[in-house]
């Protein structure tokens, strides 16, 4: 299943994608890749919709990872809505869910995002 | 009859091999995308830690599917490696976690059961799930 990623606010602070299809050992690198272009120097937000994710396996959680790793390290953190339950399983299993900020839906995130850009515009 | 994947396959073209193969009777229940990352996490580790020494390696996947109960049977040529023995995830903070090395760890949460030997220069994997039993509620330790 080839990823789709497509980009659906940027700012200089945060980031948001919205992934469709599978994040897996052949597509993750393409995210790896999308990511080290897109963010910045002062990006400190990065934010996944995973709606349309089918399954993750450990190459996919990898760039989340390391994606995650980066974020905390500058003070930001990583989003992610939207996760079905299997994809959600696969991220417990792994311990990164306490580190995540978790949102039930795409309205949510989209409010959380404009609140950054308010902030931005101050 | 089990299928015969070569290493350099892409992830998309296994699981449409597997698909075309099996169908929806073996494969149209809430657990097949855990099974894809499963097989996903196999393919990855042949191509990273078997396919590098060789010139040309494949192996080989038979799934058995019987009253819910859905068997993944691995099989490649190559020395002696046991999947079962997963280090556990790590407790330590992000921060000072490696970032691999998380494979091995998913596909034995995500499995019920796992059963490995080796023979003839043979590793087998068996990984069984239960289609029949939730996992949605499970708590992750």
């Amino acid at each position: 299943m080839p990823l789709t990623i497509t980009e659906q606010y940027t700012s200089d602070e945060a980031l948001s994608l919205e992934l469709q299809g599978s994040l897996d050992s052949d597509t993750a690198p393409q995210l790896d890749e999308r990511l080290s272009d897109a963010i910045g120097p002062t990006t400190r937000v990065v934010a996944f919709n995973m709606a349309g994710v089918s399954f993750i396996s450990s190459a996919g959680l990898r760039v989340i990872f390391k994606t995650l790793k980066l974020m905390k390290a500058r003070k930001g953190q990583v989003s992610v809505s939207q996760m079905s339950a299997g994809v959600r399983k696969v991220f417990e299993i792994v311990k990164l869910m306490p580190d995540l900020t978790v949102f039930a839906n795409q309205t949510e995130m989209d409010e959380y995002l404009a609140a950054i850009q308010r902030r931005e515009e101050l | 009859m089990a299928l015969s994947i070569q290493s350099n396959e892409t992830v998309a073209s296994i699981l449409q091999k597997i698909r075309d193969h099996y169908g929806a009777q073996c494969l149209n229940n809430d657990r097949v995308n855990e099974c894809y990352t499963i097989i996903d996490e196999f393919h990855s580790n042949i191509r990273e830690h078997v396919a590098t020494k060789l010139d040309r390696c494949q192996w080989h996947l038979e799934i058995v599917c019987n009253d819910g109960i859905m068997q993944l049977e691995f099989e490649y040529a190559g020395p002696y490696f046991d999947p079962t023995k997963a280090e556990p995830v790590s407790e330590q903070p992000l921060e000072s976690r490696p970032i691999g090395g998380l494979g091995l760890a998913i596909v034995a949460q995500l499995s019920d059961a796992m059963n490995y030997c080796y023979r003839d220069g043979v590793n087998k994997l068996t990984v069984t799930l239960d289609t029949k039993s939730s996992r949605e509620d499970d708590t992750c330790h």
